[in-house]
């Protein structure tokens, strides 16, 4: 009997110890699953890449494929056909970049407590309640009527597929076993949902909840003062005094609601710094005569990166450049006739509608004199190691009503229903499909027709020489000032009308100057028929970015690269001097005035080894939080006026109400302000010094880091030796930047690119590649990129080739 | 069975076969010799202990230096070891113990069907 008791309480141990080692506890990763020789992690270690390609077994060609390997690991595929060329790509991207394609997708769609449990649980629910899966549904829908486009994406979706069935375990990215989950079957809604990720980065931006709220707080006198719309002093994307022919083909008027008590506390907001810049140069404006196109997206910084470089070649396609990874075909990139980058063209096309429900089952909306029926979408959210969460979100004919009785407006209980141009099905992919195919100018046009959103600048150049802009997506025809603040809606003037026909969206094309650019500044003058709004266009980087151009007469390679790598801070340049005139120098003790001679000195450049960003930069949001202090009694969500506009109010008031610090009992002006915070950076400074046992040069000060997605301090890299900051060409900033810098030259004879990215091709924090091109990136080195229509004149720049057939 | 051969065929199927299967089937030799041998608790153990943990210091640093530590180096800074070796060390503890439970459980089952040795008899 003992014996049997004995044996039993062994084995149970066993059973017990083995069990516990391979599940995972508190968040811990499993022990034993993920240490163990077999297949735990020490696998995940790749220092030869050969030994990667070799594991690539691509299953379902219809035909011969060549997959060459360049030294930078970018793929170049050669298909015979379309259907092979991105099956391929989907292949491959998932080779280097699986979890991350499948961790974007998660994020956006709602999906992550089903990994980390309950503490995600706000953040899922505010995806599904901006209507982000709704919206990818009915994109997928409206793509199975394009039958072209429709093949080729499943062809990318089949190969990722391909891939993952490929996998056991021990080949799953690092990150699977950490968070011990598996990776899922790919479908077409996935690639819709990664479209529907870009326009929540890219085009979801606004203020109308808080606008709405502040005008009430702080009356509309100071609202217009402190938050205009329109300058005269901007350089918007088309030409000022640019003629339109068209007129406004809608002409309702109506006017906003500004109820006061419509107190929510947002969901969280795209970042404001997602901006970028690109350019074209015509031939008469370079020395070498081709044509150029520059293109710099400034993203969050992010590793793996969210940009995958591949070349794509087929008797359709010969296209290269950054695709997405989840997304077929290339979104930046060039082929043998043209080039094309984008930059985000911030409009206004989130709007807010105050829904007044008949009764507390919220089946019926008010609308004009009728009541109109809902729609219950049941949003069912797995959590890791508990029961799902299950949450009715009520659709309106707008949208779906983000905030309600069950979602952060619970003091008002106010309803408020989203409308979006991301809800509307769009067909961006046929855009991209077809831009890679594009010969010229027309073609380039008529792919852009295709295109919703997020609205974007296009800027291209072709090797016939023309350049050009085009800024396309849809945008919705909006009355004076139309969504600025919370729209009523139960009141039909309140609708959009229709979108600006695509005949009369921004464009131009080989202007006299010899180039075109855009850094989402605005986008047209007053003079354009349609009112257009946003909240935060940007008034640095074009400018700087269009003196550049200006005052090069014939430009080569070398100088666009310089402009892409431009360090100079315009906002610096107009704001220090009034700072400066303003400081009183007697009352500044030796180390204050130590400071003050390296910013009198300073050139504006914000370099890296130097002092004077870092004390600018102190100083101008140390002055603006002292500044706008007012604004720090508000209790809900509000925003503080633009560095550009504080400037403005600065330069043409030495007394002005909001100069006034709170906290002291003195009228102070504007002279008082600059002093005292002044003194404060000085301090703040130095105790930074003293705390980080560090020099403030700006590379220390500003720690540019590119973070892993999931924050894991040794998959990420901090301290990147790279200047610039917001608002400066080179944006690069604390985890924000030129997420990709490309350049390419096109004429008669080639096309040539260079470029760089903050990453490396393999997303494997394993893989000797993984952090490869940050450093050059940071110093705005170029790596030249392999671009051969023919496989066979690759052969001494390869690093691995292989024929693929069934 | 001498306790050194039955470190080595616990250590040799740990190194080739295993890898071929799960991981906790590590605990199929062990347990299989301890099921069959005739020893005590003790040496049972520690055949298993040290096979397995042999087994996995050898496997663990052929992956670990063919990748030259790029992975195990950061993965040290998640679990907040100070360096590989010792996470190496850790790693093979663990199998050491699920091989020496996995014997000894073995044993325990032989013990069952067994008879104790008779002690000595006083028949004639």
């Amino acid at each position: 009997m003992v014996k049997k008791i004995i044996f039993i309480f062994l084995l149970l141990s066993t059973i017990v110890s083995i069990y516990l080692l391979n599940n995972s506890i508190n968040n811990i990763p499993p022990v034993g699953k993920f240490l163990n020789p077999y297949s735990g992690f020490w696998l995940n270690g790749e220092t030869d890449q050969i030994k990667v390609f070799n594991k690539i077994k691509l299953k379902n060609l219809d035909d011969e494929v060549v997959v060459q390997y360049d030294s930078l690991l970018i793929p170049h595929i050669y298909a015979k056909t379309d259907k092979d060329l991105f099956y391929t790509q989907g292949y491959l991207t998932a080779v280097h970049r699986l979890w991350q394609m499948e961790f974007q997708i998660k994020g956006v769609s709602g999906e992550l407590s089903e990994i980390f449990g309950k503490r995600t649980l706000d953040r899922d629910r505010s995806q599904r309640r901006k209507g982000i899966v709704y919206a990818a549904k009915r994109t997928l829908k409206e793509s199975k009527k394009d039958p072209k486009t429709y093949a080729l994406l499943n062809a990318y979706v089949n190969g990722i597929n391909d891939y993952i069935e490929s996998l056991s375990y021990k080949d799953y990215p690092i990150e699977y076993k950490i968070l011990d989950y598996k990776p899922k079957k790919w479908t077409l809604l996935e690639c819709f949902l990664l479209m529907e990720q870009m326009s929540d980065m890219l085009s979801r931006g606004e203020m109308d909840i808080e606008d709405t709220y502040l005008i009430n707080a702080i009356g509309e006198d100071d609202y217009n003062l402190l938050f205009p719309e329109y300058d005269d002093s901007i350089e918007p994307i088309i030409p000022k005094g640019t003629k339109f022919n068209f007129e406004n083909v809608e002409n309702i008027i109506s006017k906003n609601i500004i109820s006061n008590n419509l107190k929510v506390n947002v969901i969280e907001k795209p970042n404001k710094y997602n901006g970028s810049n690109n350019f074209a140069i015509s031939p008469n404006k370079t020395k070498d005569g081709s044509s150029y196109l520059a293109s710099q997206p400034d993203l969050a910084l992010n590793l793996p990166s969210i940009w995958y470089l591949i070349h794509l070649n087929s008797p359709n396609f010969n296209t290269m450049g950054a695709s997405l990874p989840g997304a077929p075909g290339i979104i930046i990139g060039f082929n043998d006739n043209i080039a094309w980058g984008e930059t985000n063209a911030k409009r206004d096309v989130v709007d807010w509608y105050k829904i007044e429900f008949k009764d507390s089952n919220r089946n019926e909306y008010k609308y004009s004199d009728k009541w109109l029926k809902t729609e219950k979408i049941i949003e069912k959210i797995l959590i890791k190691d508990e029961n799902p969460f299950y949450d009715t979100v009520v659709y309106t004919h707008y949208g779906p009503v983000v905030y309600d009785n069950n979602f952060k407006s619970n003091e008002e209980k106010v309803n408020l229903a989203m409308r979006w141009i991301a809800h509307d099905e769009s067909i961006e992919y046929k855009t991209f499909l077809k831009l890679n195919q594009a010969k010229n100018i027309n073609d380039i046009h008529e792919a852009l027709k295709y295109f919703d959103g997020p609205a974007q600048n296009f800027a291209y150049a072709t090797n016939q020489g023309d350049i050009g802009l085009t800024i396309a997506g849809k945008f919705p025809i909006k009355w004076e000032k139309q969504g600025k603040f919370i729209l009523d809606g139960s009141n039909p003037d309140h609708e959009w009308r229709g979108r600006i026909p695509y005949e009369h969206v921004l464009n131009y094309q080989n202007p006299k100057n010899g180039f075109v650019s855009s850094a989402n500044q605005h986008p047209v003058d007053k003079s354009y028929p349609y009112y257009y709004y946003d909240y935060s266009y940007e008034n640095y980087r074009n400018r700087r970015l269009n003196d550049r151009l200006e005052s090069i007469d014939l430009i080569t390679i070398k100088d666009v690269m310089k402009i892409q790598n431009d360090n100079f801070s315009y906002k610096a340049f107009e704001i220090l001097p009034i700072l400066l005139s303003n400081i009183d120098t007697l009352s500044l003790d030796s180390i204050q005035k130590k400071y003050l001679i390296k910013l009198k000195k300073w050139d504006y450049f914000s370099n890296i080894n130097i002092e004077s960003p870092s004390i600018f930069v102190t100083w101008w949001n140390i002055f603006r939080k002292e500044l706008w202090d007012e604004f720090d009694t508000l209790k809900y969500n509000y925003r503080k006026p633009s560095s550009y506009n504080t400037y403005m109010l600065m330069k043409k008031n030495k007394e002005f109400k909001y100069f006034d610090i709170l906290k002291t009992k003195k009228n102070e002006n504007l002279s008082d302000l600059v002093n005292y915070s002044y003194k404060l950076s000085i301090d703040s400074l130095e105790n930074w010094k003293k705390i980080k046992g560090n020099s403030i040069n700006w590379k220390n000060y500003k720690n540019t880091t590119i973070k892993h997605l999931l924050n894991i301090e040794s998959f990420s890299k901090s301290n990147i030796s790279v200047g610039g900051y917001n608002n400066i060409i080179n944006a690069a900033s604390e985890s924000h930047g030129p997420s990709w810098r490309m350049i390419v030259k096109l004429n008669k004879t080639k096309t040539e690119a260079w470029g760089i990215y903050p990453g490396g091709q393999s997303g494997n924090p394993g893989n000797n590649n993984y952090f490869s091109l940050i450093d050059d990136w940071g110093l705005g080195i170029y790596k030249k990129l392999l671009f051969n229509s023919n496989h066979i004149d690759n052969k001494n720049n390869i690093i691995y080739q292989k024929k693929y057939k069934n | 069975m001498n306790f050194l051969l039955r470190i080595l065929i616990n250590g040799i199927t740990a190194y080739y076969l295993v890898g071929f299967l799960t991981w906790w089937c590590i605990v199929i030799m062990p347990f299989f010799l301890g099921c069959f041998i005739k020893e005590n608790y003790f040496t049972h153990f520690l055949s298993g202990f040290i096979g397995i943990g042999i087994a996995w210091i050898f496997l663990i640093i052929n992956t670990d230096i063919s990748n030259q530590s790029i992975i195990s180096e950061k993965i040290i800074h998640i679990l907040k070891i100070e360096n590989v070796n010792l996470l190496i060390i850790y790693t093979s503890i663990i199998g050491g113990l699920i091989g020496g439970i996995a014997s000894i459980t073995g044993y325990s089952l032989q013990r069952i069907f067994i008879k104790d040795l008779p002690r000595k008899t006083y028949r004639d």
